[in-house]
């Protein structure tokens, strides 16, 4: 029964996503994309495990650089595969035209747009590629 | 420093590509206490709710799915985890009720998340999707 939440008996409850680890390749275009083109600011940087961690609002996205060794720990046996198809940016309230020629002052290409339903109810989402091919939604919030 | 005209609050939603829909619902509402926020068969999507941010489970047969290329294999992969918040973590009761549950447990530790440093603990989605429970800081 899919709509049987166990709420009542869980030990915990949850909040929200903390943070996500996105693998990557190649850390300093990743990095350019997250901070410059989003806006993401870095939070922490541990080399010594190939990963930089930015701060997303209230979350963190971790990127993790499968191109160099100290990211080994992370590197999935098979290349190419993908387990997530997009993650999805919460915006606070922005100016649809100014965001747009953000976008394409820095050369990112929306590759799919629509009105579509988020945590939040329905408002347009743009679709972004990431440097590395990620799938980045960013997404305002609804119309009031 | 960045000139982005917007701001970023937060992430809002992740979408899996899933192979068994029925078998991730029954892992991410009955087991982890997501609740069932919408469902669009014609595109395969469903979506369960997680605190203030969405799971989206996309099965790579649906027609959202099949945009998605090839269907991920076992040891493919481009998200390496993501992480829940808990509102409370008490570890012996979590422990407890995920072996009762049936879900495999991988370490446990004090991890750095976007509240700052915490309990959390590792365990496996029905998929292979490595999914951490982080409690709230050390330090509120």
């Amino acid at each position: 029964m899919d709509r049987v939440s166990k709420a009542e008996k869980l030990p915990f409850r949850l909040e929200g996503i903390d943070h996500i680890l996105l693998l990557v390749s190649g850390m300093k275009p990743a990095a350019r994309f997250y901070t410059e083109v989003l806006g993401c600011t870095v939070e922490g940087e541990l080399p010594q495990y190939g990963m930089l961690q930015l701060r997303a609002g209230m979350a963190l996205i971790d990127l993790v650089d499968i191109a160099v060794p100290e990211a080994s720990w992370a590197k999935p046996p098979v290349a190419g595969g993908r387990n997530f198809d997009h993650l999805c940016l919460a915006l606070g309230a922005y100016d649809e035209a100014e965001l747009r020629r953000h976008l394409a002052r820095h050369g990112v290409e929306i590759i799919e747009e629509g009105v579509h339903g988020g945590s939040r109810g329905e408002s347009l989402s743009l679709y972004v590629r990431d440097p590395s091919g990620n799938v980045i939604e960013l997404k305002g919030p609804p119309p009031v | 420093m960045s000139s982005a005209p917007f701001t970023i609050k937060g992430l809002d939603h992740i979408v899996l590509r899933v192979r068994d829909r029925d078998r991730m619902v029954r892992f991410y509402c009955g087991i982890l206490g997501c609740t069932l926020e919408r469902e669009q068969a014609e595109i395969g999507l469903t979506q369960v709710r997680a605190g203030h941010s969405l799971i989206d489970l996309v099965p790579v047969d649906g027609k959202l799915g099949r945009m998605g290329g090839a269907a991920p294999g076992n040891e493919g992969r481009n998200l390496d985890h993501f992480c829940i918040t808990l509102d409370g973590y008490d570890e012996g009761r979590i422990r407890a009720y995920l072996t009762a549950q049936g879900v495999e447990i991988g370490e446990a530790g004090s991890r750095y998340g976007a509240e700052g440093e915490g309990p959390s603990l590792y365990v496996s989605d029905p998929e292979g999707n490595v999914v951490e429970l982080k409690g709230p800081p050390w330090i509120a």
